[in-house]
């Protein structure tokens, strides 16, 4: 009787989808959402990298990277695991780190064949670099001889970039705004901008990369996200030129083939909980902004203010590219959320 | 019927592998909500009237909005380029998009000013915070509105005092009921209503606010509002307004214990 019952409830049911109740149609409307715009458009896999987090927690998802396995690669500020390694599913390798309460800037930087990740730890107001799997080789210590701090509390590193010639470049982004420039060795050899409006200063000094796309003449690209800008200098830290963003709170550059890709924290006014992803072209155009507004250039060459379109991202904070353009997204301040992951279409 | 039953099986499994299909990895368009547009509006209040612009930026979305206070819907008119407002009312604004879920509202007052007292005299006792000066106390009655981006503004005038005392000297008599003080509250920002407004003819009260909430959190980041004061009807050719500030930031905010800020751009009155 039960059994009949059942087959009779799935008959009807099935009837229903045959001929088209409502529910059928409901999910004939199901679409993947695309968000960006010309070349780099993307599909959302909001449950990419979800783990148990009672085992696996993140509190922040502050920056990530993919090594030269092809792994993921992200760094929170939960102390349990600071490190998480994933493969680029999502299915998680590795976790490691319980000595970063401050774990903010991470970069990938091979040196004789072998993955190096420095982190820039805005609690231990210094930088660590670890060997891949979490050993410290040497740490970058408050850079008390620049002449510029009376108080290791002023100095809050929140990036680093590494050249070519093994020269570490650190933002102190969240403390008093001032680039060092060191040598491999962790000696310090110029001490370049700090706190002010002017081309040459920094309102937030949040990220720093090498600009490599101009092979022989590479160049500092330095993020002022108070200012919505990204301003280049010369390695020996003159200011060259300023990519004004109006609308973008970028966070730090990230070169990847010849475009700028960047985490967009907050988007018009600034206001929390907003965001989208910029990605610029070779000539520093913004050219598509997942989960904001279309970009949209003036005839004066300016860029119209940019604003969150689609409640997708919050407070996305850094994007890896991974070696089939796809992007992950780490989001800070979002409710201890794994990374988001755009898959290119 | 078995035959009938493996048909319906069948038809089961497809659709079922469909839902998957579909469903799968991505995000679906129908889970995804637009942004409320961004709007522009050279004042909230005004003499004659006021222009208001939106913003969105993104294909095939509609702006759709209502000046006569009733809800925006999709039958509301459709937003093309910007229009004037020309006497007081609340316009409202929302984003719809076929594929995505409706954007939550935008609102704000717009206000046509009864009485010019552009030319009335004040004077403010403490003095405003250093970057929030606006243009003087004349701002206070200026018909100019300052908006949510108060840094580098010269509307806002800022303080970070227990208490704010304005004396306003009206350019002539006015038969007046009722005084209305333009506040931002960006909780955020350190920035907070006001716990009390009393104002004074001479020694006597006339009229009073009391916000019982100023040390409640807000939903949302900040607001512009106008502060409405039933005054005692009267003729009048001064007032003392006396704005009390909250005391302390509140212990849920991360700045407790500090003095808040008090933002006001504008005292009207009808």
């Amino acid at each position: 009787m039960k059994r009949r019952n059942f087959i009779q409830n799935s008959s009807l049911a099935t009837a229903g989808i045959l001929f088209g109740s409502p529910v059928l149609n409901a999910m004939e409307l199901y679409k993947d959402v695309i968000i960006g715009h010309n070349n780099h458009k993307y599909k959302v896999d909001l449950n990419w990298g979800a783990l148990n987090s009672n085992f696996y927690p993140v509190n922040n998802c502050h920056e990530m990277v993919q090594d030269s396995k092809g792994r993921i690669i992200l760094l929170t500020d939960d102390t349990k695991n600071n490190v998480i390694v994933y493969d680029k599913s999502g299915k998680l390798i590795e976790a490691w780190g319980t000595e970063y309460p401050g774990a903010h800037g991470l970069t990938l930087n091979v040196e004789n064949g072998k993955d190096f990740l420095y982190i820039a730890d805005n609690k231990r107001h210094e930088v660590i670099k670890t060997t891949i799997d979490g050993k410290v080789v040497q740490v970058f210590k408050f850079p008390k001889e620049s002449g510029k701090y009376d108080d290791p509390a002023k100095y809050i590193p929140t990036e680093t970039a590494i050249a070519a010639n093994g020269d570490v470049y650190v933002a102190d982004g969240y403390g008093s705004q001032y680039i060092m420039h060191y040598n491999e060795k962790g000696e310090l050899l110029n001490t370049f901008g700090g706190r002010g409006t002017e081309d040459h200063l920094f309102g937030n000094a949040h990220g720093i990369v090498i600009d490599t796309r101009n092979n022989a003449d590479p160049t500092l690209l330095i993020t002022d996200r108070m200012q919505n800008k990204f301003k280049r200098f010369s390695m020996d830290g003159k200011y060259l030129s300023t990519t004004h963003l109006p609308g973008a709170y970028v966070c730090r550059p990230v070169i990847h083939k010849e475009n700028i890709y960047t985490a967009t924290i907050w988007s018009g006014d600034g206001s929390m909980g907003t965001g989208f992803i910029s990605i610029l072209d070779g000539e520093n155009k913004l050219v598509s902004a997942p989960g904001g507004s279309t970009p949209t250039y003036n005839d004066d060459g300016t860029l119209q203010p940019m604003h969150q379109a689609l409640k997708i991202f919050q407070n996305p904070h850094d994007v890896c590219i991974d070696d089939d353009d796809n992007l992950y997204i780490a989001q800070w301040n979002s409710g201890k959320t794994y990374p988001i992951k755009l898959t290119r279409v | 019927m078995k035959y009938l039953l493996c048909f319906f099986s069948l038809a089961l499994i497809f659709s079922c592998q469909r839902q998957k299909e579909t469903i799968g990895t991505f995000v679906d368009t129908g889970d995804i909500q637009l942004i409320a547009p961004t709007y522009k509006i050279d004042s909230v209040f005004f003499k004659n009237k006021a222009t208001v612009a939106f913003t969105f930026a993104y294909p095939n979305s509609e702006i759709r909005y209502t000046t006569d206070g009733s809800e925006v819907t999709a039958a509301s008119p459709l937003y093309t380029h910007p229009f004037n407002v020309r006497k007081s009312c609340k316009v409202k604004a929302k984003v719809f998009h076929e594929d995505f879920k409706t954007s939550d509202i935008v609102e704000f007052d717009a206000k046509q000013l009864k009485h010019n007292i552009s030319k009335a005299i004040i004077t403010i006792a403490p003095s405003p915070g250093n970057n929030y000066t606006a243009n003087g106390t004349k701002s206070l009655v200026d018909a100019k509105s300052g908006t949510l981006q108060f840094r580098n503004s010269d509307r806002w005038l800022g303080f970070n005092k227990d208490e704010v005392v304005i004396n306003l000297s009206l350019p002539k008599k006015l038969e007046l009921s009722k005084l209305i003080v333009h506040q931002m509250t960006s909780q955020n920002s350190w920035i907070f209503s006001p716990q009390k407004i009393a104002v004074f003819s001479g020694s006597k009260l006339i009229g009073q606010y009391l916000n019982e909430t100023a040390a409640e959190k807000f939903p949302g980041d900040a607001s512009l509002n106008f502060i409405e004061i039933p005054i005692e009807q009267a003729t009048y050719e001064s007032f003392k307004i006396v704005v009390h500030n909250l005391e302390k930031i509140p212990d849920w905010h991360p700045a407790a214990n500090q003095t808040p800020w008090l933002f006001i751009d504008e005292i009207i009155v009808e």
